[in-house]
């Protein structure tokens, strides 16, 4: 029996044919299959890259349960190694498209993924002046805000 | 999305994926460094995002000075506005903050008992170390609890644990004075029962043959108590030694309490996070210090 196959449409009209099961792993497609089956499914607010990493993730991740022999394409402890190097690959920019089509397609595994790389990224500066030049960020505070912000923030931490 | 734009604006992130990633940071960088980066990092940090699973059993364990913790729960739980789905913390030393921590979850009304009838979604309760929550409070949890699958309520040697809830799945009563009729009541009555722990509750006596004929399909734990390893180790050990001349805690004075608190977390890493659960309340009155039998 040949696997189902969804087409997904990026932003540029580049059309992408996935197996159902992968794709399934985003809940919000997952949804829309079963509301419109045999219909393209348009996503208009994801670039091709962006849309073609994602289907990379979801590709290695997808849950092989009609083969036999493993449950899974990978054991945990290498699926784990593969999604480290896989936001490390992933520049600044491409990293924040690509939490927000995690969080926009409902995908909690690439969330978690993603943001945690943010995260290491915030805890890697030394303070918040580095913080704002790694992310670039403008300071938007007068000097007063920032005061308030200390005094509010004196916990016995 | 713009491809040839080299700069994202992080700032402008919504707020519920700011509050994702600062979710991932350390206690200290979220209340200092974060929300001097710019007004939308700190609306995101003072907000309810971050702030849905508030987990600060590492820091609560080495903060000594309980208005040191309540404030900072207080100041936590009012971020969550109401949308509090878990808490780990120990050390709480009075019923107010436990009473603050119910009604500012979405519950209402003082003293456990009384919150005992409005958590009746929930799955999993620790209890643990709370000596001011009494016999009265432990029967109201398993009367109203109706969904409670794990309870875990290890004590220093007081009390005796009285508990019937037909879908509890495990139950950890340590150092309890439980006599083995009590024992088997619990069992007959929580049916569903999957792992008991009954480590120092030395006036329980199990024939282990009888034990594993009517109950097959339950793991138990004690009433010897033994080194950590050997628990995770081997059950079966665990189940055929239980006849104990009651010196084997003396295996946990090697341990330093940083370490215990390792361990602890440990198996809650490996036992617990798989199965998690939205309404889980985790507190324990007092660090993870295991109490010698007297």
């Amino acid at each position: 029996m040949s696997k189902k196959m969804i087409v997904l449409k990026s932003s540029e009209g580049v059309s992408f044919v996935v197996e159902e099961a992968v794709a399934r792993q985003s809940k919000i497609i997952s949804f829309l299959v079963e509301e419109f089956p045999d219909r393209e499914l348009p996503l208009t607010n994801m670039t091709s890259e962006i849309l073609r990493k994602t289907i990379e993730y979801c590709k290695k991740h997808v849950v092989e349960d009609d083969g036999g022999g493993d449950s899974s394409s990978s054991s945990s402890g290498d699926l784990k190694e593969w999604d480290v190097k896989f936001v490390a690959e992933i520049d600044q920019p491409r990293l924040m498209d690509l939490l927000m089509a995690a969080n926009y397609l409902d995908i909690p595994s690439l969330l978690d993924v993603t943001c945690q790389k943010v995260a290491d990224t915030i805890a890697a500066c030394n303070d918040e002046k580095e913080i704002r030049a790694t992310f670039n960020i403008e300071n938007d505070f007068t000097e007063e805000e920032v005061e308030a912000i200390r005094m509010e923030n004196q916990y016995p931490i | 999305m713009e491809e040839d734009c080299k700069f994202r604006h992080w700032d402008e992130l919504i707020p519920d994926a700011l509050g994702l990633i600062f979710s991932h940071l350390p206690l200290q960088e979220i209340l200092t460094v974060v929300p001097r980066v710019c007004k939308a990092w700190n609306r995101a940090v003072t907000g309810p995002y971050c702030w849905q699973e508030i987990d600060i059993e590492l820091w609560s364990n080495r903060c000594h000075q309980s208005d040191h913790l309540d404030r900072m729960l207080q100041m936590l739980i009012n971020r969550s506005s109401g949308s509090l789905r878990k808490l780990s913390v120990t050390g709480l030393q009075n019923d107010s903050i436990f009473s603050f921590i119910a009604q500012q979850s979405g519950l209402s009304n003082s003293g456990v008992v009384n919150v005992a009838e409005k958590l009746s979604s929930l799955t999993f309760l620790d209890l643990s170390y709370c000596c001011k929550v009494g016999t009265e409070a432990v029967q109201a949890i398993g009367k109203h609890c109706k969904s409670l699958i794990e309870f875990s309520r290890n004590m220093h040697p007081l009390d005796v644990a009285s508990v019937h809830n037909a879908k509890l799945k495990r139950l950890e009563i340590a150092y309890h004075q439980n006599s083995t009729e009590g024992v088997l009541q619990i069992l007959s009555s929580c049916i569903f029962l999957e792992f008991l722990e009954l480590r120092g509750c030395w006036d329980v006596q199990l024939d282990i043959k009888f034990f594993r004929e009517k109950f097959p399909d339950i793991k138990v734990l004690g009433p010897r108590v033994i080194g950590f390893y050997d628990m995770i180790n081997d059950w079966e050990d665990c189940c055929s030694d239980y006849f104990s001349d009651g010196s084997d805690y003396l295996a946990w004075e090697f341990l330093e309490d940083g370490e215990m608190g390792e361990f602890y977390e440990d198996e809650f890493e490996h036992g617990w996070a798989d199965n998690f659960y939205a309404d889980r309340v985790n507190i324990d009155m007092e660090p993870h210090i295991w109490p010698p039998s007297p």
